[in-house]
Formats: C-alpha cells, sequence, structure tokens
C-alpha cells in the first residue's frame, strides 16, 4: 500500500470504508455515498467482500461488505468528510492522500475521528469556511443548522457555530451608528445583525432579543444575531452558479423535506457584507435595459 | 400557421409531415402586461402555476428567489420586471414557464400562459426600430396569431447569464 502511495502522483485521496454489520439498520446506503463522492472528482470503487460469512449465516439487513475508494480530486479533507458526516457510529474510516507529495495534507489526514473537526472550536468553523466554494456542478453534505430570520429560513453549517445563547440586551455596546459589539465573558466580539445586511424586515428589527450564535471568521470572532434558532440536519449543499450565479453570502441551497428551497450561509461572505454595506447592492443584473 | 389546442399540441407536433416539421417553427406563446409574447417552445421544459418561491437576499429585484425542480435550484424571474413593466400581483392565471437554455436552467413569471403554434418563418416580420422608446434587442420578430401581434422572444439573448450577473 505504502509502495502504491508513493508512486501515484494524482492529487485526491484514498478512502478505506468499513462500516459495520449495522450500517444499513441505521439508514444509511452506501451506494448514495458514492454517488456523492463521485460529484466531488474521479471516483474507483473497490469492493471487498472478504468479510462475507457462508450462505447459511447471511442476514438481509446486515452488511458485511467494504469499499476501497479512490477519488482524484482537489477537494479537500473537510469536504470529503463531509460526505461521511453522521456514519462516526456506523464504520471505521480513514482518509489518505492519494500521494505522499504534500505533507501538509498527509499530515492532516488520518483516522476520522481525528480528521473530523469537534464541534466548538475555531479551528473548524475556519475550516469550514475555507470548503464553502463549490464548483457549479457540486453538491456537498452540509450538517446544518436551520435558522428563522423574520419568515424566512435559512441554514448555517453547524460546523460553523461556536456556541449559541439568548442574547443578553445589556451586553450590547453601541461603538458608531452602524457599529456594535457584544461583551462575550472577557472579549468584545462585532455584533453583526442579519436582517440588516439582508435587508429583510424581520418582527424583531429594533429589538435586542433573539438568539446569537458566535462564530468566526478569519480568526476573528462575529456575534450573529438571527430570530429564532430551530433543527440540525444534515442537507444536500447546491450552488446557485449552477443555473444562476454565485450570491455573496450564501453558499447555496438545499431542498428540505418539506420540499422549500432553503438557502445555505456562508459565514466568510457574511462577514463581507458586514464590513462592506455597499456590497449588498452589488446587482450586476439591474443594469438589464 | 397552425392553432393547436393545448392537449394535442404535441400530438398534432408529430403528424406533420418531415417537411413541414423542418419548416415550421414551434412556439409557446404567452400574455405579459396585455401584450403576447411567444418562446421557442423547445425549450419549454415545464410550466407550473405560481407558487411561493425562496427569496434571495441582495438580487435584482426581478429575481423572484429560487425554486427546487426535480433535482435543481432553479432562478426565477418576473419577466415583466426584467423588461421593465410595472409589477402585477400574481393570480391563478400567473404561471412558470421552466426554459432550459444553453448552460442551465431559468424559470420566466408570465401574467398567463396562451397557447401553442407553429409558426411558418416566411411570416415572421422584422421589428421595427423604435429607437429608444422601445427596447427590441431581445425580439427575434413578429407574427400574427390569432389576430394578435406576437412578439417572439430570444430567449437565450434576453436571460443570457452575463446580463442577469
Amino acid at each position: 500500500m505504502a509502495e502504491t502511495l508513493a508512486a501515484d502522483t494524482a492529487t485526491g485521496w484514498q478512502i478505506s470504508f468499513k462500516p459495520y454489520r449495522t450500517l444499513l439498520q441505521a439508514g444509511h446506503d452506501p451506494v448514495l455515498l458514492f454517488r456523492e463522492l463521485g460529484a466531488l472528482g474521479a471516483l474507483t470503487v473497490e469492493l471487498d467482500s472478504s468479510d462475507l460469512p457462508p450462505f447459511t449465516e447471511l442476514a438481509p439487513q446486515d452488511c458485511f461488505l467494504s469499499w476501497q475508494l479512490r477519488l482524484e480530486s482537489e477537494v479537500s479533507l473537510e469536504a470529503v468528510n463531509n460526505i461521511f458526516d453522521g456514519l462516526q457510529d456506523d464504520c471505521e474510516l480513514s482518509i489518505l492522500p492519494l500521494h505522499n507529495k504534500r505533507p501538509d495534507a498527509e499530515k492532516s489526514a488520518t483516522s476520522l475521528p481525528a480528521a473530523r473537526f469537534e464541534s466548538g472550536t475555531e479551528r473548524e468553523a475556519q475550516a469550514h469556511t475555507e470548503a464553502t466554494t463549490l464548483s457549479p456542478e457540486q453538491a456537498i453534505a452540509v450538517e446544518g443548522q436551520i435558522i428563522q430570520l423574520a419568515d424566512q429560513l435559512y441554514i448555517l453549517p453547524a460546523v460553523s457555530i461556536i456556541e449559541s445563547f439568548d442574547i443578553e440586551p445589556d451586553s450590547i455596546k453601541k461603538l458608531a451608528p452602524k457599529a456594535e459589539v457584544y461583551r462575550l465573558r472577557d472579549e468584545y466580539v462585532p455584533l453583526i445583525r442579519l436582517h440588516e445586511i439582508f435587508n429583510q424586515t424581520g418582527q424583531r428589527d429594533h429589538q435586542d432579543f433573539g438568539q446569537l450564535l458566535i462564530v468566526t471568521s478569519e480568526g476573528q470572532k462575529f456575534g450573529l444575531l438571527v430570530d429564532e434558532l430551530l433543527s440540525q440536519q444534515s442537507v444536500q449543499c447546491k450552488p446557485l452558479e449552477t443555473n444562476y450565479r454565485k450570491v455573496r453570502g450564501m453558499s447555496g441551497a438545499t431542498v428540505l423535506d418539506d420540499g422549500k428551497v432553503t438557502l445555505i450561509l456562508d459565514i466568510a461572505g457574511l462577514v463581507d457584507l458586514y464590513r462592506k454595506p455597499g456590497l449588498s447592492a452589488d446587482n450586476p443584473g439591474s443594469q438589464v435595459a | 400557421m397552425h392553432n393547436l389546442s393545448h392537449n394535442d399540441a404535441i400530438l398534432e407536433m408529430l403528424s406533420l409531415s418531415d417537411s413541414d416539421e423542418a419548416r415550421l417553427l414551434p412556439y409557446l406563446s404567452f400574455e405579459l402586461n396585455q401584450a403576447f409574447y411567444a418562446v421557442d417552445i423547445l425549450r419549454v421544459e415545464d410550466i407550473r402555476g405560481w407558487q411561493p418561491v425562496t427569496p434571495v437576499p441582495n438580487t435584482p429585484e426581478y429575481l423572484c428567489g429560487v425554486l427546487g425542480w426535480h433535482d435543481e435550484i432553479v432562478p426565477v424571474i418576473d419577466l415583466r420586471l426584467l423588461l421593465e413593466m410595472p409589477f402585477h400581483p400574481y393570480s391563478k392565471t400567473t404561471v412558470v414557464v421552466f426554459l432550459n437554455l444553453t448552460s442551465r436552467r431559468v424559470g420566466i413569471v408570465v401574467d398567463a400562459v396562451y397557447d401553442a403554434y407553429y409558426v411558418d418563418p416566411e411570416s415572421i416580420f422584422k421589428v421595427p426600430d423604435f429607437g429608444d422608446r422601445v427596447s427590441t434587442e431581445f425580439i427575434s420578430g413578429m407574427a400574427h396569431i390569432d389576430d394578435n401581434l406576437v412578439m417572439l422572444l430570444d430567449i437565450e439573448q434576453l436571460l443570457h447569464q452575463e446580463r442577469l450577473g
């Protein structure tokens, strides 16, 4: 195996995917996973059936197969990890770079529990922000936190949220007419009112309550004020530029179980919109005669 | 020029002789601000009654929002607003026409779908030059259909990616 990797000059990931017997019972479908991986690049699937028991011991609800996957792609480790999101308890997984000429990549790649960013750290939020740019045809799995803003729902990648809580109005300090900070224990973080940068009128527009999400972008913390935090859900993020164009502050959209399309937010883009309010009026199409 | 009933349009298309099929151009006509327009019916993938869409913040007013169509996220554009016509509240006759363009899919909101027609290319006449009064760059020609003047839209040009952003 090591010799094979040393001779391989392609960019991508070698994935060893060994499901536990309970994988199918947990509702996971390996074929769907492979389709998602295939959307990221050239995928080669090699079946390992060496664990198949004698015919009389086969149980239709159990998984006895495992796979060696080779993904030739420029996608990040986290993008690959996202595909396997939610399978931590149902498989053994290792993800290694295809060749050993990328010491940074190899260093970061290891078995699933170590490669996956633990929720609640700045590192994960920053890493996710870097992974949210999709090519037009890609769709990636995202563990999403559904939030409500006025009468609209949005999805924020759960991995980008450090913490969330009910906002305390006394902790809001105004520095300038359009610049506020929130006192978070022993530090102050810029307060971003999402309805303002979306020019969206909400029921709580002029009031200081709602949920504050602490997120990071480029190493700096921000407080994102939304009306309400709803459930978490694993969703497929589809880029808007496939049929429209890139929209600042959005990494894509998904169709929820009720059939409604919900936009998926991009923290770095939101921070851009906050820092440069003029970008909100960046409507190249508005010049149409 | 052939007037096709809504239900039999496709069947009648199939029954045309090869020479007719090669010569005649199929169009779907619709109403917009009390005028009639038509698009190449081969671009039309679906027609659905108006349904609420998901608005996308900080985008032009003519972008109503996005809809899920099959496995894709499709932008829905109010053709009235794109053509700088006054907004008209959506009603029971308002429909979204899903178009398959060269590189993407787009839904356009029109007041009502009218009918499907074959148009003889020889019956299409040029659009007069109105100067700055009327923008005609997206109209490939005009035709008389059922005593109505119908403007044939160059939908590819109108919904060009660079134009929409």
